[in-house]
């Protein structure tokens, strides 16, 4: 009689044991999804900030801007010396950013704000080969990852007596 | 004796609680790893960092470069310079780390074992530490590195080759 089927205690162990192991294993399956999913998130901002961030320093580096005319909400034409022109838009109809000929989807939940483009100038400084500066940024978030920015801040850096830019 | 064969011990019980435990919590402790590792590569290091910090290190080399390398030779470990002290175009160099958001720029040399060892015996230094405990970097090498801290937490570094 002894030896036959299980006792309340056996069973209340063996309840009690079994609901912390659900309990553990699901919120480690609901921690872990979640870091999946901010992870992938996060790689796919970082993988657009960073093209389009080498599109635009790739020109910086290389060329020297001329101009910078507005042609739109969230439009700019950047004019270079060297006989090159680049759109740099948000087009809002299509959800698309364009940068000259690099395009790229802006899906449901990502976030482009207001293009800003400044201009600071210091006049010439006696021995620096530079002496201004242009600064892009290009406001980018995630609706799901909203306690991080992947923001594209370009800068670039002139000599304003060389190289001077109509703005 | 008909007593010992009876349903469970609090011994089997005790067995069966700890494996499980051990288990979730390696479980646990190997994601945590990854999941750190991954965060590290967002805030150390990142595509955007790297090109502002190359941007800082285009200005130093345009303007005050030789400055730098003096000041560096004379205070013998590092240089932080994101206050512009240095530069003899300080309201450029100056708005400059401001639209970079930079917090802190160390200029030191590319063997930085006199850095690291400094900046272990104090507190105030947070997550630098960390950083520099990233990084590779060559002893044998005589040039210099300039490591520079954003507000927003990351930190990045360039090699002067």
């Amino acid at each position: 009689m002894n030896n036959r089927g299980f006792s309340v205690v056996e069973l209340i162990v063996a309840f009690s044991l079994a609901t912390i192991m659900i309990f553990v294993v699901s919120e480690l399956t609901i921690f872990l999804r979640a870091e999946y999913n901010k992870i992938n998130i996060r790689s796919e901002m970082v993988l657009k900030q960073a093209i389009i961030l080498d599109k635009i320093a790739h020109d910086f580096n290389n060329k020297q801007v001329a101009s910078v005319n507005t042609c739109g909400d969230n439009c700019f034409e950047i004019d270079f010396y060297e006989h090159d022109m680049k759109v740099l838009m948000i087009d809002e109809e299509e959800d698309i950013f364009r940068y000259g000929n690099y395009a790229t989807e802006i899906k449901e939940e990502m976030i482009f704000g207001t293009i800003v483009i400044e201009s600071e100038a210091y006049g010439s400084v006696a021995g620096n080969k530079i002496d201004s500066f242009l600064k892009i940024r290009i406001p980018i978030s995630h609706e799901y990852d909203s306690d991080k920015n992947f923001d594209v801040l370009a800068i670039y850096q002139y000599n304003s007596s060389s190289y001077p830019i109509s703005f | 004796m008909r007593k010992t064969q009876r349903g469970f011990l609090l011994t089997e019980a005790v067995i069966v609680i700890t494996f499980i435990s051990i288990v979730l919590f390696y479980l646990f402790w190997q994601f945590n790893n990854v999941f750190s590792v991954y965060e590290k590569s967002f805030h150390f290091n990142s595509v955007d960092g790297l090109y502002r910090t190359s941007e800082i290190k285009t200005f130093l080399l345009k303007t005050n470069f030789s400055e730098l390398i003096q000041q560096l030779h004379e205070e013998n470990i590092y240089i932080e310079f994101s206050d512009c002290s240095f530069s003899n175009a300080t309201p450029f160099c100056e708005d400059l780390m401001a639209k970079l958001e930079v917090e802190n720029a160390y200029f030191i040399y590319e063997n930085m074992t006199s850095f690291i060892n400094y900046v272990e015996h104090r507190q105030d230094y947070g997550e630098l530490i960390n950083y520099l405990d990233y990084i590779d970097y060559d002893r044998n090498y005589l040039g210099y590195r300039l490591i520079i801290e954003f507000s927003d937490g990351q930190f990045t570094s360039i090699v002067f080759l």
